[in-house]
């Protein structure tokens, strides 16, 4: 086993992983990495597990000293990453040395940035997993945020130096800037039909409020129909559900979500748009449109296809 | 009963639009029935009072194929109504523990006491878990008790607080902030973030709740955090008549046994 230390934090950075799933009967909410695609790109890059334990960095990243010499590689958010004062890239895996200071900025690009080690970081499991889930205080480290002078520790490194770059096509994709792709809820009929409309043909911009749990939607409020109410008997709400209150405001539900709702079931993101998702930030807009079965379908593929070129390129 | 596809990752099956123990009871007897059969690309199942969420994963099924799979499976296995799962949870009501019993009292024109007996003598049913991990939302809370919650939220209310919320009843598994009537606290563990089980409590469950003194919470949270004493003694197999029975005289049932045995044979 090696370490790393932490010479600096960044806003909020936690270790992630699949998160859990299983236990959603029992109230326990998934977790795990917002942006889940750049997370299993990374740790493919280095052939790790897909869900291996990674660092996600929110909107500005930590600095890193580590141990002994490894492989790394880092997706997702922009945020500038250097090694020793040279700027390395992002999407490919990258040699580091013994006592080499990763340092990351300001996101660029992006909210979310995943730092992804061979062998992958090591902290204790519950359930299964070492997602950091902050409103109970579990996984991760002690179940909080990464703090300057914390110690993290990765698989004792192979010695095998990994030698992988995704195509600029690729990461080009993932930045894609297109309306997301929604479903129907099953609450979507309480709406008013100049309520979908609207929804379907402005953009919403995310509050500040927005985070891991969920981001609220600021833009055309949304109305019921006469006698609809927006309260439902509590039920389950899978990540990308959106939620509308009544007073109107959508609400996204993401990685951190509560397991069960009393609001309006409207919408649902399509599998393969929540990690695209994962990259807003509160100020930024986000657009709407009909998914159709086969375009959610060739997204999902695509992902899948860009995770198994990211292990064998 | 309706199959409602919602996206491409989830399958709901809903029963009806009302909460009532005879739909929930078909939830649960589902949520075995496809939890058993074991059915491919299914990820997750989820409970809730009048729906079932099945979760899963688009590359392997979609909701069509899922549905088929389920609607062939063989019916599932008649639960015996007149027997249940209990939990039965120790309660050290009012006091430091119980902060708000006197403003539930005077809300619902009665004694302390008699809000004790109230919310004690009766069973409660688990309809489902939600809102935080390990937390039951129990059906059967006397109407009597109806209580509004605070107009302000407290900021901390401890772990193993019971509280009432307007018709509701339900005990906080973990320290958060929350806007409950806090009735009283007990030193069951709803969630253990330690080890596993990591939930004391599951959907379909029959929840009893039983007066103990300060002393005796003290002895049992001593006891839950030296492990010497486990959460599962406090579950039992019941036929519905026998869980009513103690219920009556809790009083003579406090005195007769010792917590042990009552923790174990319910």
């Amino acid at each position: 086993m090696a370490k790393v230390y932490l010479t600096a934090a960044g806003l909020l950075t936690i270790l992630q992983d699949g998160g859990r799933t299983g236990y959603q009967r029992y109230g326990m909410p998934v977790s795990g990495a917002m942006d889940a695609l750049s997370m299993r790109v990374a740790n493919a890059l280095l052939g790790n597990a897909p869900e291996a334990p990674v660092l996600e960095a929110t909107l500005s990243g930590p600095s890193l000293v580590f141990e002994k010499d490894t492989c790394i590689a880092i997706c997702g958010a922009d945020m500038s990453p250097e090694i020793d004062g040279n700027e390395i890239p992002m999407y490919e895996s990258i040699p580091v040395r013994a006592g080499d200071v990763l340092r990351l900025g300001n996101a660029a690009w992006g909210c979310r940035g995943y730092i992804a080690i061979a062998g992958g970081f090591i902290a204790p499991g519950l359930m299964a997993s070492c997602a950091t889930y902050l409103p109970a205080g579990i996984g991760g480290i002690q179940g909080r945020a990464l703090k300057k002078g914390d110690i993290l520790e990765y698989a004792e490194p192979s010695g095998k130096v990994i030698d992988r770059k995704l195509g600029k096509e690729w990461v080009d994709w993932l930045k894609r800037e297109e309306p997301f792709l929604i479903f129907p809820g099953p609450e979507l009929y309480r709406l008013t039909r100049d309520s979908i409309f609207q929804f379907l043909t402005n953009p919403y911009t995310l509050a500040a409020e927005s985070n891991r749990m969920g981001y609220r939607l600021q833009g055309e409020l949304i109305r019921f129909k006469k006698g609809a109410g927006a309260d439902i008997i509590s039920a389950g709400i899978p990540q990308g559900t959106i939620q509308v209150p009544g007073e109107g405001q959508p609400i996204v539900m993401m990685a951190d979500r509560q397991t069960t709702g009393g609001y309006a079931r409207m919408a649902v993101l399509a599998q393969g748009e929540l990690s695209r998702a994962a990259q807003l930030k509160p100020g930024d807009e986000m657009r709407f449109g009909e998914a159709r079965p086969e375009k959610a379908m060739e997204l999902l593929k695509k992902e899948r296809e860009l995770v198994k070129l990211a292990r064998s390129c | 009963m309706q199959y409602i596809p919602f996206g491409d990752a989830a399958l709901i099956i809903k029963w009806s639009n009302s909460i009532s123990e005879k739909v929930n009871r078909h939830v649960i007897a589902a949520l075995h029935q496809i939890e058993s059969a074991a059915l491919p690309g299914v990820l997750d199942l989820m409970p809730s009072y009048n729906e079932l969420m099945i979760l899963f994963d688009p590359c392997c099924t979609d909701a069509g194929q899922l549905q088929s799979a389920i609607m062939a499976l063989p019916p599932p296995a008649k639960q015996n109504a007149k027997t249940s799962t209990v939990l039965r949870v120790p309660v050290c009501y009012g006091g430091e523990y119980g902060p708000d019993l006197s403003h539930v009292a005077g809300h619902c024109g009665c004694t302390e006491k008699e809000v004790i007996d109230l919310h004690s003598g009766v069973h409660y049913r688990v309809y489902m878990l939600g809102f935080t991990p390990g937390f039951c939302y129990l059906g059967g809370m006397p109407p009597a008790l109806a209580c509004p919650r605070k107009e302000k939220p407290a900021l901390r209310v401890a772990a193993g607080s019971v509280g009432i919320a307007g018709k509701q009843t339900g005990v906080y598994p973990l320290e958060s902030p929350g806007g409950w009537q806090i009735i009283g606290r007990t030193a069951l563990p709803f969630f253990n973030a330690h080890q596993a089980p990591y939930f004391l409590a599951e959907p379909g469950y029959t929840m009893v709740f039983y007066p103990v003194s300060v002393e005796e919470h003290m002895e049992l949270v001593q006891q839950f955090s030296s492990g010497t004493y486990t959460a599962e003694s406090f579950i039992t197999q019941s036929s519905r008549q026998n869980i009513k029975k103690p219920l009556s005289a809790p009083d003579d049932l406090l005195k007769s046994k010792s917590l042990k045995e009552r923790g174990k044979d319910g």
